[in-house]
């Protein structure tokens, strides 16, 4: 009985359920597994060929990668693709994230310039300002959480030298004027994605 | 068949470092990857109380020329290769294992509580303010070469120091447990574990993980969860 619970799998936690049947509204059965079975399995770790002995941590961050890329995001943060498939600072971006992992059809749009990329394996994450109704807003996006459903570029950005565009803050200059945008936007945030 | 008065063995684990996950609820919780290596049960110990043993466990795997004669000796009577770290672990009696026995990644639970003990990271000769944090003095106003002291150490009587008093002196390096660390993640591929939050001790050092023994609101391990005990063969 244990070998068919356990096998060779990798075994992630399950929170306790009994806490969130009243907020969610959904009923879970008395019997629900305590534990989730991550997807997609790996039925070996992920080392490269010429690694002999690989690093145990290495490994652990390509898979956590690699299970959390759901639709190729990650080929936005790889610095070894060309910059007009990557993710640039300077280029515009509009992120659809979930608010609740209860409902996944609640979502929140953002439309925003890149202004710096932090590449750290599982935990890369971007930054996007935008000017809005006055206001300079910036929004932090981890790009692996699984409430980030959708990250688009709506354009490249063109004439930044640098990697982190903090001078925005001060200088915009007309980085933030550009009423296409909001058209491209709300045309982004209709699109269904297939 | 394991009971609420049953304790599981422990295993010695190696802090690999630290990543993050995100949970079901779309939480991230920053993890610490902690890796089992050959680990052993390499004898059994009788204390004077009958209903209680020691099981010595051992990690990973020594030279034979690198483990002194003793030790070799110890390894030899046991039938068991050399390892590189012994530690022992109290364990009620319907949970002890023969001689031989490898524990894996397996034997712990995801969703279960552990406590974690290690030598924490050593600071060196530390000030009062770090140590044990005192509020130091001014930073201005007058104030002369008094900006990080401990100020009075004393009364007027009894006219000397008391024996403890807290003063600087060398920080860190001393045994630590966290104590109910949830276990997020059991890797059986890898044979790691991914433990909630931080564990003392800087990477690669070795742990000492057990079943919690702090049995406050919420069991040890999950409801309707199925312990591999005494452990997963």
């Amino acid at each position: 009985m244990l070998r068919s619970l356990f096998g060779k799998q990798t075994l992630q936690r399950a929170s306790l359920a009994a806490r969130y049947i009243a907020t969610s509204g959904k009923q879970t059965t008395a019997a629900a597994a305590t534990y989730i079975t991550p997807e997609p399995q790996f039925p070996q770790p992920l080392a490269k060929p010429e690694e002999k002995r690989p690093n145990v941590m290495k490994v652990i961050e390509r898979e956590s990668v690699a299970r959390a890329d759901r639709d190729g995001r990650s080929e936005l943060f790889r610095r070894r693709v060309a910059p007009k498939d990557r993710l640039c600072a300077g280029d515009v971006v509009f992120v659809e994230t979930q608010n609740s992992m209860s409902d996944p059809s609640l979502t929140s749009n953002f439309t925003g310039v890149c202004i710096g990329i932090y590449r750290r394996g599982i935990d890369t994450s971007f930054i996007l300002r935008n000017v809005v109704n006055k206001v300079g807003v910036e929004m932090r996006f981890m790009a692996y959480s699984p409430l980030v459903k959708r990250i688009e570029i709506l354009q490249k950005g063109e004439g930044f030298r640098r990697a982190k565009l903090f001078y925005l803050r001060e200088n915009p200059g007309k980085t933030f004027q550009l009423k296409a945008l909001k058209k491209m936007a709300q045309s982004a945030a209709a699109a269904k994605k297939h | 068949e394991y009971t609420a008065e049953s304790q599981r063995t422990g295993v010695i684990a190696r802090k690999k470092g630290m990543t993050a996950m995100w949970d079901e609820w779309g939480v991230r919780v920053p993890v610490t990857v902690l890796q089992l290596d050959k680990v052993k049960v390499v004898s059994v110990v009788q204390t004077s109380n009958a209903s209680h043993a020691r099981m010595q466990i051992g990690f990973g795997e020594k030279r034979e020329k690198a483990v002194s004669k003793p030790l070799r000796g110890h390894f030899a009577s046991q039938g068991v290769e050399p390892k590189r770290k012994l530690f022992e672990f109290p364990v009620s009696p319907d949970a002890v294992l023969p001689v031989g026995t490898e524990i894996t990644a397996a034997h712990f639970v995801p969703g279960q509580l552990v406590d974690c003990t290690a030598p924490s990271k050593g600071k060196g000769f530390q000030g009062v303010m770090k140590r044990w944090g005192f509020g130091g003095g001014r930073a201005s106003h007058g104030n002369s070469l008094a900006h990080r002291t401990p100020g009075s150490t004393g009364n007027i009587n009894p006219a000397r120091v008391y024996p403890g008093k807290k003063m600087p002196g060398r920080m860190g390096g001393k045994n630590v447990t966290m104590m109910r660390l949830p276990v997020m993640k059991v890797d059986t591929a890898l044979n790691c574990i991914w433990v909630k939050g931080a564990v003392p001790g800087p990477t690669e050092q070795f742990i000492k993980v057990r079943d919690s023994i702090k049995i406050i609101k919420h069991q040890v391990f999950p409801e309707g969860a199925s312990v591999p005990f005494p452990t997963y063969i």
